[in-house]
């Protein structure tokens, strides 16, 4: 008896991708950067789940309108469970879910991490059009474009040199959503000037001898102790005044809130600019 | 003066009583021979003597009772030589005899002239002259024990107890052996010595301490102890006893059981 | 075979040598690309601001503590094998190093280190103090090679356990990234900080355990005859236990737990010192120190910017060293 049930389940749900020209009713996010496109995006009651750590106010900007959403925690059974009519997730989410996911007949959309602010409107669109929701998509677009052009407006002029410094020594370079941040909001990235690819360590050693103006690094992310933040103990670093410490969850993922990461910056690039001139 | 003078020695170990009420004087200028069958407690008693194990009975060393003198005073006062012929490390045998010089340095000293005038000597005396420069490792069983007596005599402690000091030699170098014995009573030396070999202990020693299962059960010259009838019944053997101009000759030549019955 | 080997002052003044060159390597290789004649400006003269930084900061440190923690392993691996008479015998194998570990991450990660600061030494020399005892108690005083080996494997497994089930429970993410620094140990970013923590330990340890080159010496013909030389075994195991405690419990609650350096060093300086245990401490402190600065320097000459472990190194010429030790005593062993 289950078994049938199953097969004509699963009969149905092959059958699904064919009618996707409509909109779909049911959909389920499992990755923390589509659940925020999705939150933004999705009609009322079009989704039904997103992964637990939306609703992390450390990590999502939109922990609140998360807690009014399911949760799930990335197990193919639980969002089989949930009769989606779609699923979406990252390229990073466990392969091995997405597969046995597809296997289920399930229909799986994948989204790549954003590297850049073009990578946001693609993903934005993308989003937008997955959920016949282009309107509100080419909404959002519109307006992180005028947003961006603000930034950019705003961040003329002299631009200090920063360290980005993330625990473990890790740093932003070239190819990096963050390294655009910085850039955008007039600062320059010391990690391109070493010609740094991506997300890599970056030595001490050399984070000191580029003698940044700033140090931009990111609040810690639990109170509980670990070796993971010793290297913003290091003496070496106090030369370079207190690391600035930003929220995380602006900088996780690529959105129209992105632009906060970017805002935030120009704020730091203003005091520090300001106290330059003070102290001359 | 006595070099060593033990009272009511007693050793348990576990339940079991090894030696019991033991009284063992090793005098100047003494050669003094331990017998008695395995199992008598023989290797129990010379340990407690030198304070290697727990024991009930005081030790005296040269009149002053063990107990109130560092591992160091003892040292410079016996050496013992224990049955195991344990060397660990690759070492040579002239590294291992200088390890006698140790008790006669308190800090990382360099060698003293003494030092070196004691290896020596006691490289000649036990016929290792030639091998000082080898491996102990190398050697062969009986070169190894005398490299380990070469290194007791070289502490020059006045008096010296070994536990089975004759095995694994040659009749020569047990022969030799028994002679340095012999040269260091001369000298006012003593030596208290466990020996399994009946004709050597009753042709070289001063005096002999016999042990059976946990006690002293019998003690005097070699010819008034070693006789045919005591033998027979401690160790259970018959034996062929006699003496020459050079002292008694004592010989088991078979089991007590099978003659006597 | 001793008149082949080298004379005992030239063979420290060599080693010597060896670790003052590879301490200058360590201080003069790095992902900066600083001259050789600025780098030496900076670190004395204090000439250019970041240089100075880069030199007094971050390489002295490192250099520092990857020479006392080689040599603190070095000197400990020597004592274990002459106390315990058995070549196998490191504070590695003996689970020590783990255990150490074990005590600096409950300092850490229960926040009591952020605290009081000598809580993390003081932590990991307990750890390694009961790792010793534990292994002494399993092996007994006459274990054997085997007995001894499968006593540290135990306390070793038993430690790496604890150490991952505290990680695995900090509610911070990071924290189980961190099993394998506390496993294979680096020395990369460490800062003065953490000399001035660890170094008195180790220095105390060292204090210890350099005084035993004579009893050692006297330990070579057994326990007994030791004893009977004048040795005090109880002081000696007493020394040797809290001097490799708080020397190796030191040196891991800063870098992490390296192997394999104990057992290796002594063994190959052996033979050059004729085989005595007391002339083996200098020398295995030395080439301890000098092993490990030129595995430091390895990390970063091999895989810049990775952060490559410290006892992945060690081990992967040790460990095969080690099994060749173990295909050598088998027959001891068995």
């Amino acid at each position: 008896m289950i078994r049938r049930g199953l097969a004509l389940f699963l009969l149905w749900s092959v059958g699904a991708p064919a009618l996707a020209f409509a909109a779909p009713e049911r959909v389920v996010s499992m990755n923390l950067c589509t659940d925020q496109l999705a939150l933004l995006i999705a009609g009322e009651g079009q989704l039904i789940s997103v992964s637990h750590l939306a609703r992390e106010q450390r990590s999502s900007v939109l922990a609140e309108q998360a807690a009014r959403v399911p949760v799930n925690h990335g197990r193919a059974e639980e969002v089989f469970l949930m009769r989606p009519d779609l699923v979406i997730a990252g390229t990073f989410t466990t392969r091995a879910t997405v597969e046995m996911l597809r296997r289920l007949g399930m229909r799986v959309e994948e989204f790549a991490p954003a590297n850049s602010f073009d990578d946001i409107r693609v993903n934005i669109r993308r989003m937008g059009a997955l959920l016949g929701r282009e309107a509100r998509a080419e909404n959002l677009v519109a307006n992180f474009n005028d947003g961006l052009a603000d930034v950019e407006a705003a961040a003329g002029g002299a631009d200090p040199l920063a360290a980005l410094y993330y625990t473990n020594s890790y740093t932003s370079g070239v190819g990096t959503l963050a390294d655009e941040i910085v850039t955008a909001s007039g600062l320059q990235n010391l990690s391109e000037r070493y010609e740094l690819q991506g997300t890599v360590k970056l030595p001490l050693e050399l984070l000191v001898m580029g003698a940044p103006d700033l140090v931009i690094g990111r609040e810690a992310f639990s109170q509980a102790p670990a070796l993971a933040r010793e290297n913003y103990q290091h003496p070496a670093l106090r030369a370079f005044g207190a690391i600035a410490e930003m929220q995380s969850k602006y900088w996780i993922c690529g959105a129209p809130f992105t632009l906060q990461a970017a805002t935030n910056l120009l704020a730091l690039r203003e005091r520090h600019l300001a106290n330059e001139t003070l102290g001359q | 003066m006595s070099l060593l003078e033990a009272r009511e020695l007693s050793v348990r170990i576990g339940s079991h009583q090894v030696v019991e009420n033991a009284q063992v004087v090793v005098n100047e200028g003494e050669v003094v021979g331990l017998i008695g069958p395995n199992g008598a407690g023989k290797s129990s008693l010379l340990r407690a003597l030198v304070g290697l194990s727990e024991h009930k009975g005081q030790v005296f060393l040269a009149g002053e009772d063990a107990k109130g003198l560092s591992p160091r005073m003892r040292a410079l006062r016996f050496a013992y030589l224990p049955q195991e012929r344990e060397v660990n490390w690759p070492v040579s045998v002239e590294t291992v005899v200088g390890l006698g010089r140790s008790p006669h340095h308190t800090g990382p000293a360099a060698m003293s002239d003494s030092d070196r005038r004691a290896i020596d000597a006691a490289l000649a005396e036990m016929d290792l002259t030639h091998l000082r420069e080898r491996q102990v490792q190398t050697l062969s069983g009986g070169e190894r024990a005398r490299t380990l007596t070469a290194r007791a005599l070289a502490q020059e402690a006045p008096l010296v107890i070994a536990d089975e000091p004759t095995a694994a030699l040659d009749p020569a170098h047990q022969i030799g052996l028994m002679e340095t014995f012999r040269r260091l009573a001369k000298t006012r030396q003593g030596a208290l010595l466990c020996l399994h070999d009946l004709g050597l202990a009753a042709r070289w020693c001063d005096r002999i301490i016999v042990m059976k299962k946990g006690r002293i059960v019998a003690e005097g010259s070699p010819a008034r102890v070693m006789t045919a009838g005591l033998l027979s019944e401690v160790y259970g053997v018959s034996a062929f006893v006699d003496a020459d101009a050079c002292g008694p000759l004592v010989l088991p030549t078979g089991l007590a059981s099978a003659s006597a019955s | 075979m001793s008149s082949r080997a080298p004379s005992y002052p030239v063979l420290i003044g060599g080693l010597t040598v060896l670790s003052i060159l590879l301490f200058a390597a360590s201080l003069l290789i790095g992902p900066a690309a600083i001259g050789f004649w600025d780098s030496l400006a900076a670190l004395i003269a204090g000439e250019g601001e970041a240089a100075t930084l880069v030199m007094r900061e971050i390489r002295l440190p490192r250099a520092i503590l990857g020479f006392m923690i080689g040599a603190t392993l070095g000197l400990s691996g020597a004592v274990l094998q002459g106390l315990l008479r058995n070549p196998l015998a490191d504070p590695g194998l003996l689970g020590i190093s783990a255990s150490a570990s074990l005590g600096a991450v409950i300092a850490i990660y229960t926040g009591l280190s952020a605290a009081f600061a000598l809580a993390l030494p003081l932590s990991a020399l307990l750890g390694a103090v009961l790792a010793v005892l534990a292994v002494q108690a399993l092996a007994g005083a006459h274990g054997g090679n085997l007995t001894l080996i499968l006593a540290g494997v135990a306390v070793s497994s038993l430690a790496a356990a604890l150490t991952s089930l505290a990680l695995n429970l900090s509610p911070n993410p990071f924290a189980a990234l961190e099993i394998v620094f506390w496993m294979l140990g680096s020395l990369q970013d460490r800062a003065m900080t953490h000399v001035v923590l660890a170094a008195p330990f180790m220095l105390l340890g060292w204090a210890m355990l350099a005084g035993l080159g004579r009893s050692l010496d006297a330990l070579t013909l057994g326990e007994d005859a030791a004893a009977s030389l004048g040795v005090n075994l109880r002081r000696v195991r007493l020394l040797a236990v809290f001097g490799t405690a708080s020397a190796v419990g030191a040196a891991t609650s800063v870098a992490g737990a390296i192997g394999f350096i104990g057992l290796v060093v002594p063994h190959l300086l052996r033979p050059l010192v004729g085989g005595r245990p007391s002339r083996l401490l200098l020398a295995s402190a030395l080439a301890g120190g000098a092993v490990l600065l030129a595995a430091d320097v390895a990390t970063r000459v091999l895989a810049p910017g990775r952060d490559l472990k410290l006892g992945v190194l060690t081990a992967i010429v040790g460990a095969p060293f080690f099994l060749w030790l173990i295909y050598r005593t088998r027959r001891a062993m068995l």
